[in-house]
């Protein structure tokens, strides 16, 4: 099978990598840094034996990164499965943040996913297979103040997943949608994190590569989120303004 | 598809985050909060600023505070772990330096080759293998860890990344095998592999009575075994100090596992090994637990196979033997002894051990050959090692160990000791000084500080 990793470097990006990598698929890996993601392409190669590409690009990039992924993914012969553990958060993401923060805030999280699906779904549905797995976050759950364009964009993730998922019904292709919490990556470090300790991206890169043939939709990880997203929704606006988190 | 154009700001994006973080060195004597980043990209690295002290961290195992200090920035390289190349003829293999010893023997062994100079710990790092010039368990036949560094590439805030190697800025990599961190961020590293005949050990034990005993066993299976060493126990009382054995072992030849070789182990941590708030050894406690270690000990067979990673890291199975030493903490002394004085030293030492109840717990032996440089811990002579409870009592015994040791013309190792005071070291490191002016020529700013080279005066 061969995997595309969209935010391939670091974090969850490079545990899915390695436990797509040890399950024997060949990947095209995409990050913003030359140096970082060949780092990752050659321990890859050398631990797993596996075929790794590498695209070096930044998503600001728009139509230059998606054509150097499709020629990557041209030389491998097509793809089988899209992933996207790709993110990015500002120190104050806060309405009326720098328009360049906030464009480029959207961009990373949201459309950049867009774009790169929009391009591969296509080739998945003429060849009736594939995979689609996106990275959204608790973040979804209930707008914040001071995390505005980031919980938009992953809210925005909820829905477009939500769309793919019944565009692919009767494709062949599933369409799959996780939630995490707190993970312990360069993201969150330093972070609050409402006393709940980060979990290891290692641990959410397993599940999801043990559940790639299964139809589940969305999923939170650690599951514990998944009842106090429940009950964050439910909160009533008089409660929910007065929160400061 | 149409071409968006967009500003391409990244100075408001979220990066390189700094938290306060409380650090405990391995011994637990050298508590401290500092400033603590985990970069996991290259340019993280680059971003450091050279305006504020820096140090470089890995797994954090050295007894002494090597990887923090309250005034510098703490580092840590874990993330830093990938094997960037391989040449399977010449076994040379270039790591990241926060790489651990196990994950590299994990990718070496089923390839054929290992380092048979590892040290006891499975989640030490190539850069603290590096920066502290680790040995493993016959420094008189295998070296110390320099000897199979073949190059490093070196960041430092003010020059950059440079590739440093005993050909190419060879005095800079002199300081920096052994050189704990102080000359720079070690970002990966070109180790030359040993080919392995096989992936299980043979071990013959031999029982001896004493440390006089100890160390002509030792003397005897160091010329005879690939690996020799022995275990002593140190519970102050006369009639059984330095009861143990000697460890001879050999690689068989045969196969090796393509498979896993690394069981699953309790991972212990500086902080996790403080979980007991009080020592289990002491007293008469020690006694007991190493009657029965000996009386186990003597009963089994002298001769047993095991894998190469239980004979590479015995301190993964037997971990709680740090936790024992409860909040405290434990010191590891730990000296070179030239072999012309070491049966002066050990009497005389066993003498202040057993005078001044000193809460011994474990020593052990093992032959060194090796040239001494800068702050290397090496130079030919016999390595004895003492671990004690952290106590009012050891500590205030320790100075008279210092003085018999700089009488004896001994090494002592500085990552194994926290408390080592600046004028022993002075007295026993002939190139203390020259350190100390190669180190501020190459950094006038002294941009890499450590407490060890706060204390040291480096």
């Amino acid at each position: 099978m061969n995997s595309l990793i969209v935010g391939a470097s670091a974090g969850l990006g490079r545990a899915l990598s390695n436990e797509l990598a040890v399950n024997g698929h060949n990947l095209v890996l995409v990050s913003s840094d030359k140096r970082d993601i060949e780092a990752v392409a050659a321990d890859l190669r050398l631990r797993h034996g596996v075929i790794v590409r590498v695209v070096a690009g930044d998503v600001m990039d728009g139509d230059t990164y998606l054509t150097r992924i499709t020629k990557a993914t041209d030389d491998m012969g097509g793809i089988d499965g899209l992933f996207f553990p790709i993110g990015a958060v500002a120190d104050a993401d806060v309405p009326g943040v720098k328009i360049a923060t906030m464009r480029r805030l959207m961009r990373i999280n949201l459309l950049s996913v867009m774009e790169t699906v929009t391009l591969f779904w296509p080739q998945l549905e003429q060849r009736e297979k594939g995979i689609v797995v996106g990275f959204s976050s608790i973040a979804a759950s209930r707008g914040r103040r001071n995390n505005a364009a980031y919980s938009a964009a992953k809210r925005g993730l909820v829905s477009y997943f939500e769309s793919l998922r019944q565009a692919a019904v009767g494709t062949g292709i599933r369409v799959q949608l996780y939630m995490p919490g707190y993970l312990d990556t360069g993201l969150a470090f330093g972070a609050k994190t409402l006393l709940l300790p980060p979990s290891r991206p290692e641990k959410l890169a397993r599940k999801v590569v043990r559940r790639l043939s299964k139809d589940i939709g969305m999923s939170y990880f650690p599951i514990y989120w998944r009842p106090i997203c429940e009950i964050l929704r439910l909160l009533p606006w008089s409660v929910y303004k007065k929160l400061d988190f | 598809m149409v071409q968006i154009p967009i500003n391409k700001n990244k100075e408001a994006m979220r990066k390189d985050p700094i938290i306060k973080r409380h650090f405990i060195s391995f011994d637990g004597g050298v508590r401290q909060d500092a400033s603590y980043q985990r970069p996991d990209r290259y340019s993280m690295v680059e971003r450091i600023s050279k305006h504020s002290p820096i140090i470089a961290r890995g797994g954090g195992y050295s007894y002494s505070a090597a990887s923090f200090s309250e005034k510098s920035l703490v580092v840590d390289m874990r993330c830093f772990n990938r094997i960037l190349s391989f040449d399977p003829q010449s076994g040379i293999v270039e790591v990241e330096a926060g790489m651990t010893i196990a994950s590299l023997l994990e990718f070496a062994t089923p390839r054929g080759f290992w380092l048979p100079l590892l040290p006891g710990y499975p989640e030490i790092t190539i850069g603290g293998c590096i920066g502290a010039n680790v040995h493993g368990k016959n420094p008189y036949r295998h070296g110390t860890f320099a000897k199979r560094v073949v190059d490093i590439n070196l960041y430092h805030p003010v020059y950059g990344i440079r590739r440093i190697s005993p050909e190419s800025e060879s005095e800079i990599f002199e300081l920096t095998c052994g050189g704990y961190g102080l000359t720079g961020v070690i970002l990966s590293a070109s180790l030359r592999l040993q080919p392995l005949a096989g992936d299980q050990i043979v071990t013959v034990q031999t029982p001896v009575r004493n440390l006089a005993e100890g160390l002509e066993v030792t003397r005897q299976a160091s010329m005879q075994y690939e690996f020799a060493y022995s275990f002593n126990e140190l519970s102050p009382f006369p009639k059984t100090f330095g009861r143990g054995c000697v460890i001879g072992s050999e690689v068989l030849s045969g196969s090796v596992n393509s498979g896993k070789i690394i069981p699953k182990y309790f991972p212990i941590t500086p902080e996790s090994r403080t979980r007991l708030p009080y020592s289990i050894w002491g007293g008469w406690r020690t006694r007991v637990i190493e009657h029965l270690y000996w009386l186990l000990e003597t009963s089994r067979n002298k001769t047993k196979k095991e894998n190469l990673f239980q004979f590479v890291f015995p301190f993964a199975a037997y971990g709680k033997y740090f936790l024992f030493y409860g909040r405290k903490g434990l010191v590891e002394y730990q000296v070179i002894i030239p072999d012309e004085n070491v049966e002066t030293f050990l009497s005389a030492a066993e003498k202040i051990i057993l005078d001044n109840r000193m809460e011994g717990v474990m020593g052990s032996m093992k032959l060194f050959k090796g040239r001494q440089k800068f702050l290397r811990y090496e130079m030919d002579g016999v390595c004895v090692t003492f671990n004690f409870a952290r106590t009012e009592r050891t500590l205030n015994s320790l100075p008279r160990l210092d003085k018999l040791v700089i009488a004896m013309g001994g090494l002592p190792n500085l990552i194994k000791d926290s408390r080592i005071p600046r004028d022993v070291v002075a007295a026993c490191y002939p190139e203390l000084e020259k350190t100390r002016n190669a180190l501020r020529n190459y950094d006038p700013d002294r941009l890499f500080r450590s407490e060890l080279s706060e204390r040291l005066g480096l």
